[in-house]
C-alpha cells in the first residue's frame, strides 16, 4: 500500500537571481513499513526532498501525495496541522525543547494533538520505555547523552502516531555505540510497529540496515532501489 | 502546558530575566512614589485654597466673581434658600459677605480682606473655631471680629484691643466703624494669615450699609463625585440671575498650575519609561532570536503558530506582571507608610511652599489612579514590545528557522 | 589594539546594540530636553523676577521690611545713593518710596503697594517700562497718575484715564487720601506682583504724605548676576547694618533662590534617574555579550590574554557603547535645544497657571555648554559602573572549561 506518492517534484531555489535546481523531477513511491535510506554526495539534494515529503516546504513543481492529500493544496495553517497528525521528525542535532524532560518533550506532541492525560501519560512512559529510557522520565535533555537525546527525539516522533517518520541524518552527531543502539531500536520498532522510517544519511552502516536505499545525485534519482525483505 | 513552556522559558536564561524585571520593579515604585507626591501634593493644594476657604461649588449674583464688586449682591430669599435646599447632594451653605477694607490700630493700617460670615455653617465647613489660638469664636450675636495673626502683630493688637475699619460700602457709601477683636486666628496659609478678618455677617452687614445681603454663598456638598451634577442642578434652578462656580473656574489658576506640574510629571515618567521599554524590548528581542531554530522545531513538528505566539505573550507578561506585582507590593507598603507619615518641609523649601500659599509638608496619596495608570504603562510596553516577536513568528519559515 | 576589539565586538549582535544604543540616544534627549526646559524656566522666572521685581540688591532702613512702616526711612538717602553708584560693579541706583495702602474705584477696592519712582532713575534699574499694555510711562507731566496692572485694572473695573483713590497712612498716622488718575497699564509674568503692585509718581507721593526728598528704598542694578555677592559685601562694610539692611535678590525672595537652587539639584537627579534605568539596559546587554562569547573569551584567557586586558576590553566595550548612544542623544538634543531656545515653545495653553507662579507662557529651553560635559562624564560613570559586573562574570571563567562548555 503506497502512502507516499512524489510525481515529478522540483524545486528550484532563487529563481530570479541565481537559480539552484535542487531537485529535478522526482517521481518517488514509498509504502508502508519502508525503512528506506535516502543517500548520496551532500548538496544532492536528500534534505529538500526530505522537506518536501515533510511538509515543511513546497515543490516548484510537482505534487506530493500522502495518502489522498496533495500537499500542495493545503494552507500553510492547514500543512502545520497535518505534520501534527502525519509525520514524525527527528532532527540531526535532536532538537528537543531545552526546558522540557524527556517525558515532557514527548508528552508535548499529543498536548498538541488534544489527547487526554490519561492517555499521553501512559503512552509517553511505554515509548521511553521502548527506547530505553525508562529511567530517565524526568530528565531534562541537556543532562542526557546525545544518543539518549535522540533515542528521545524518536519517541517524540512516534508519539503523535505518525503515517510515517522523517529522519534527516539521524546518527551525524552520535558515536558508533549510540548509532547502533538507535538503529536497533528504529529497526526493531519497524519490524514489530510496521512504522515506516525515511532517513538520509551518509553512513555506511547505516545504509547497509537500510530495507531500500535511493540515491540521489545533482537533484535526480539515480537508483531508487527495491525493498529487501527483513534481515 | 503553554504556560508551563512560557514559565521556564523565562527563567532559562536567569540573570537577563532578574534585571529586567528588577527595572521594572525600580521603573514602576519610582513612578507611584511619584505619582503618589504629586497627587498628594495637589490634593493639598486643593484642601488648603478650597476646602478651607472657598468651598467646591459657589452661588453669586451674576457678574460678582468678574469685578468682585460690592454692588453685586444677593439677598438669601426664601425661594433662594428652598432651592439650594432641596438640591441633591447640598448638605448646607454659609452666606458670606467679602469686602477689603483698610485696617488700622492707632499707628498703622493696611489694606486686607474682611470676610462677614454665619459663625456656625462656618465652623461645620472650614472649622474656622479650630483656628482661634487667642480669645474665643464668635456667635451671630458677637460685636466683635476676629483678626488672623499676622495682622494683628503688624498692627500692634491683641484680644480686646480695638480694630479700625476704613472702607466702602453698598452704593459707593463710606464704610468706617470700630471694633473689638474677640479673637486671634491662626491659618496656616501665609496669604490669609497677614490679610484676614473675620466678623459676623450681620455686623458686617451693618458696615457696609447692606442689610441682608451677601455676596458669596459657599455651599458644601456630601460628596466631591456629585460636583458636577450638583452645580448643573443649580444651574438649571437658579436661572440667570445667579451664577454658579465650582472650584476649578474660581480657581483657574490652581487647576492650571497643577495641569503644567503634572504634565512635567508626566513627561519625565514617559522618558523613564520609554528607557525601560527598551530594556524590555532587548529582552523580548534577544528572548526570540536566540530561539529561532528553536520556533522552527516546534512549528516542524505540527505546533501553529498562533500556539507559538501565545507562549511568546505569556513569557512576556509573566515578566511584566513579575516586576509589576514586585513593585506594587513595595509601593502599597511604601505609600502606605508616606501617606500616614507626610514629611514636613523646613527652611527654603517651605518659605517656596508658603509663598504659593501651600502649607509646607509633603503629602502623598494613595489614589487608586496612581496604582492603575502604572499598571497600564507597563500593560502597553509589553504589548508593543511584543510587537517584535509576534511578526517574528509570523513570518517564520520552519526550513529557514531550522537551517539555523 | 583592545579598543579596536571592543570597538568591533559592539557591532557583532548589530540588533542588540542598536537597541540599547537607540534607548540610550531616546533616554539622553528626553533628560536632556526636560532639563533645559527646566533651565530655561528657572532663568526666565530668575531674571524677570530681578528685571521688574527685586532688582539685584535693595537698601532700606533696619525694620522697614517687616512692615513696611512709612516712618523708617533711610536718612542719609543722598549720600547712600552716591556711594552705591559708585561702588564697583554697580550699574545703577535708584531710590524709592514705598508705601502700602488701599485703592479703590467706584466699584471695587483693594490692598496696594504704591511705589513712588523717579521714572528715569527707575528705568535703569526695572524693565517695567517695557511691560506696558496701555498707555505710557509717565511721559506727560501730569500730576497725580498711576500705573497699574491689567489684573488691577480688571478688579477695579478702571481703563486708561480711570479714576482710582488711593489712601494711606502718613508719617503720623493720618489717614491720607488722594485722587489719581491711571496713566499707563503693565502687565508683567508674575501675578502676585501685578496684583499688589501700583507705581506713581515719587513726588506725588512725597506730596500727598507731606514728606519731602523722603526714599525709603534703595533698588541697585549690578553689572552682572555675579558681582551681587561683591556690591553686598562692601555696602555692608559701609554701613553700619544696624541702621541699614542691604540686601541681595537671594534675601529679598528667598523662594526664588530656593527654586533656583533646586532646579539643577532636580535636574541631576532627573538625570542620575534616566541614567539609573538605562544601567539596567546596558549591564544586561553586556551581560549577554559576555555569555554569548564564554567559548571566545576561554580562547583568549588560553592564548594568553591577561585578565587585566580582559577586563579592560569589557569595560571599553561598554563605554563605547553607552557613549555613542549618549553622543546621539546630546547631538540631537543640543540641536533641539538650540532651535527652540530661539524660536521658544509657545505654552499659552498652560499660561495663566505658569504665570501665577511667575514663568513665562513662552519657554526658551536653555542649557550651559559645560552641562553636555559633565553629563558625557555621568554617562560614562554609568557605564563604567554597570559594566563592573560582567566585566567580573567574564573574569571568574575558567578557560579549560570555557572552550569545551
Amino acid at each position: 500500500m503506497s502512502i507516499i506518492n512524489v510525481i515529478g517534484v522540483g524545486k528550484v531555489y532563487n529563481p530570479e537571481t541565481i537559480p539552484v535546481h535542487a531537485l529535478t523531477a522526482v517521481n518517488l513511491e514509498f509504502r508502508k513499513g519502508e525503512f528506506t535510506a535516502i543517500v548520496g554526495p551532500s548538496g544532492c539534494g536528500k534534505t529538500t526532498l526530505l522537506n518536501m515529503i515533510g511538509g515543511l516546504d513546497y515543490p516548484t513543481s510537482g505534487n506530493v501525495i500522502i495518502n489522498d492529500t496533495d500537499l500542495s493544496t493545503l494552507t500553510s495553517k492547514q500543512l502545520i496541522r497535518f505534520r501534527l497528525h502525519n509525520i514524525g521528525f527527528v532532527f540531526q542535532d535532536y532538537s528537543l525543547l531545552p526546558v522540557l524532560t524527556a517525558r515532557e518533550n514527548t508528552e508535548f506532541i499529543m498536548q498538541l494533538q488534544k489527547r487526554s492525560k490519561k492517555e499521553y501519560r501512559e503512552r509517553s512512559t511505554a515509548l521511553l520505555t521502548e527506547v530505553g529510557l525508562a529511567d530517565r522520565l524526568d530528565t531534562f535533555p541537556r543532562k542526557l547523552s546525545g544518543g539518549q537525546q535522540q533515542r528521545v527525539a524518536v519517541a517524540r516522533a512516534l508519539a503523535a502516531k505518525p503515517q510515517f517518520v522523517l529522519a534527516d541524518e539521524p546518527t551525524a552527531n552520535l558515536d558508533s555505540r549510540s548509532t547502533t543502539e538507535l538503529l536497533d531500536i528504529m529497526l526493531r520498532l519497524n519490524r514489530e510497529e510496521h512504522i515506516t522510517f525515511i532517513f538520509s544519511t551518509h553512513d555506511q552502516r547505516v545504509i547497509e540496515k537500510a530495507r531500500r536505499v535511493i540515491r540521489l545525485e545533482d537533484g535526480k534519482v539515480i537508483q531508487s532501489g527495491e525493498m529487501k525483505e527483513g534481515q | 502546558m503553554l504556560l508551563a513552556i512560557a514559565w521556564r522559558n523565562v527563567w532559562r536564561n536567569k540573570r537577563r530575566t532578574i534585571i529586567t524585571v528588577s527595572s521594572i520593579f525600580f521603573a514602576v515604585l519610582l513612578a507611584l512614589f511619584m505619582r503618589s507626591l504629586q497627587t498628594g501634593s495637589y490634593e493639598n493644594m486643593i484642601r488648603n485654597s478650597v476646602e478651607l476657604y472657598s468651598g467646591y461649588i459657589q452661588v453669586h449674583r451674576k457678574g460678582y466673581w468678574e469685578d468682585k464688586s460690592i454692588n453685586r449682591m444677593l439677598r438669601v430669599t426664601d425661594t433662594l434658600d428652598t432651592r439650594l435646599a432641596s438640591t441633591p447632594g447640598v448638605t448646607f451653605y454659609i452666606p458670606r459677605l467679602e469686602t477689603f477694607v483698610l485696617a488700622a490700630s492707632n499707628e498703622i493700617s493696611k489694606g486686607v480682606m474682611v470676610i462677614g460670615t454665619s459663625p456656625q455653617e462656618e465652623d461645620r465647613m472650614t472649622h474656622l473655631s479650630g483656628k482661634v489660638v487667642n480669645g474665643a469664636y464668635f456667635s451671630d450675636s458677637t460685636h466683635g471680629v476676629l483678626v488672623s495673626e499676622g495682622l494683628a502683630g503688624y498692627l500692634g493688637l491683641g484680644v480686646n484691643d480695638t480694630i479700625v475699619m476704613i472702607g466702602q460700602g453698598y452704593h459707593g457709601a463710606n464704610a468706617v466703624d470700630k471694633y473689638p477683636i474677640q479673637g486671634i486666628l491662626h491659618f496656616s496659609n501665609p496669604q490669609a494669615n497677614d490679610n484676614t478678618i473675620y466678623a459676623p455677617l450681620k455686623l458686617l452687614q451693618q458696615f457696609t450699609g447692606a442689610p441682608d445681603l451677601c455676596t458669596a454663598l459657599a455651599v458644601s456638598i456630601d460628596d466631591l463625585k456629585h460636583l458636577d451634577r450638583v452645580k448643573r442642578h443649580l444651574t438649571s434652578v437658579l436661572g440667570e440671575r445667579y451664577e454658579v462656580m465650582d472650584w476649578k473656574e474660581m480657581q483657574p489658576e490652581l487647576v492650571q498650575a497643577i495641569q503644567s506640574d503634572n504634565a512635567g510629571g508626566i513627561i519625565l515618567l514617559g522618558i523613564l519609561y520609554l528607557v525601560i521599554a527598551f530594556g524590555i524590548f532587548g529582552t523580548v528581542m534577544m528572548m526570540s532570536m536566540e530561539r529561532r531554530r528553536e520556533f522552527g522545531v516546534m512549528v516542524a513538528v505540527g505546533m501553529q503558530k498562533r500556539a507559538l505566539s501565545l507562549m511568546v505573550v505569556m513569557e512576556t507578561c509573566i515578566i511584566g506582571l513579575l516586576g509589576l506585582m514586585a513593585s506594587l507590593v513595595m509601593g502599597i507598603f511604601l505609600l502606605l507608610y508616606m501617606y500616614h507619615h507626610p514629611i514636613p518641609l523646613t527652611g527654603n523649601a517651605a518659605l517656596a511652599m508658603r509663598d504659593m500659599g501651600i502649607e509646607p509638608l509633603i503629602r502623598f496619596s494613595l489614589d487608586p489612579v496612581i496604582f492603575t495608570s502604572q499598571m497600564l504603562a507597563i500593560t502597553v510596553i509589553m504589548f508593543v514590545c511584543l510587537l517584535y516577536p509576534l511578526w517574528n513568528i509570523s513570518r517564520l519559515n520552519a526550513i529557514t528557522a531550522l537551517r539555523h | 589594539m583592545i579598543a579596536a576589539i571592543s570597538w568591533r565586538n559592539i557591532w557583532r549582535n548589530k540588533w542588540r546594540s542598536i537597541v540599547i544604543i537607540m534607548a540610550i540616544t531616546a533616554g539622553l534627549t528626553g533628560g536632556i530636553f526636560t532639563v533645559a526646559i527646566y533651565n530655561g524656566l528657572a532663568e526666565q522666572k530668575l531674571r524677570t523676577a530681578i528685571d521688574t521685581q527685586t532688582a539685584h540688591l535693595q537698601m532700606h532702613a533696619s525694620g522697614f521690611q517687616e512692615n513696611m512702616d512709612i516712618r523708617l526711612y533711610l536718612h542719609d538717602a543722598d549720600r547712600m545713593l552716591a556711594v552705591a553708584g559708585a561702588q564697583p560693579g554697580v550699574q545703577a541706583v535708584a531710590g524709592r518710596l514705598i508705601a502700602t495702602g488701599m485703592a479703590a474705584s467706584a466699584n471695587s477696592n483693594i490692598g496696594i503697594r504704591l511705589n513712588g519712582i523717579v521714572p528715569e532713575k527707575e528705568k535703569a534699574i526695572s524693565t517695567i517700562y517695557q511691560s506696558l499694555v496701555e498707555g505710557d510711562y509717565f511721559q506727560n507731566e501730569k500730576r497725580n497718575q498711576v500705573l497699574i496692572s491689567s489684573r488691577t485694572a480688571k478688579k477695579l473695573k478702571v481703563g486708561l484715564n480711570g479714576k482710582v483713590v488711593v489712601t494711606l497712612q502718613d508719617l503720623n498716622g493720618d489717614i491720607v487720601g488722594a485722587a489719581f488718575r491711571v496713566g499707563g497699564i503693565f502687565k508683567t509674568t508674575h501675578t502676585g506682583f501685578d496684583e499688589t503692585n501700583v507705581f506713581v509718581l515719587k513726588r506725588d507721593l512725597e506730596r500727598i504724605l507731606s514728606m519731602d526728598g523722603i526714599v525709603n528704598e534703595i533698588a541697585i542694578r549690578a553689572s552682572d548676576i555675579e558681582a551681587v555677592p561683591g556690591v553686598q559685601r562692601r555696602l555692608q562694610e559701609t554701613f553700619p547694618p544696624k541702621e541699614t539692611q542691604v540686601e541681595s535678590w537671594r534675601e529679598l525672595q528667598p523662594e526664588l533662590a530656593y527654586i533656583n537652587d533646586v532646579t539643577w539639584q532636580v535636574n541631576y537627579l532627573i538625570l542620575v534617574i534616566i541614567l539609573l534605568a538605562l544601567a539596567f539596559g546596558i549591564l544586561n546587554t553586556m551581560l549577554m555579550a559576555i555569555f554569548e562569547r564564554v567559548r571566545e573569551i576561554g580562547v583568549l584567557m588560553a592564548v594568553g590574554m591577561s585578565k587585566a586586558r580582559i577586563f579592560s576590553m569589557i569595560i571599553l566595550e561598554t563605554v563605547f557603547l553607552s557613549l555613542t548612544g549618549a553622543a546621539l542623544g546630546m547631538v540631537i538634543s543640543a540641536w533641539l535645544v538650540s532651535t527652540l531656545g530661539t524660536s521658544g515653545i509657545d505654552l499659552s495653553a498652560f499660561a495663566q497657571g505658569l504665570e501665577a507662579f511667575g514663568y513665562s507662557s513662552m519657554i526658551y529651553p536653555q542649557l550651559e555648554p559645560l552641562f553636555y560635559l559633565t553629563l558625557a562624564c555621568m554617562v560614562v560613570i554609568a557605564a563604567l559602573l554597570s559594566s563592573l559586573y560582567p566585566a567580573y562574570k567574564a573574569l571568574e571563567l575558567n578557560p579549560v572549561e570555557a572552550i569545551h562548555g
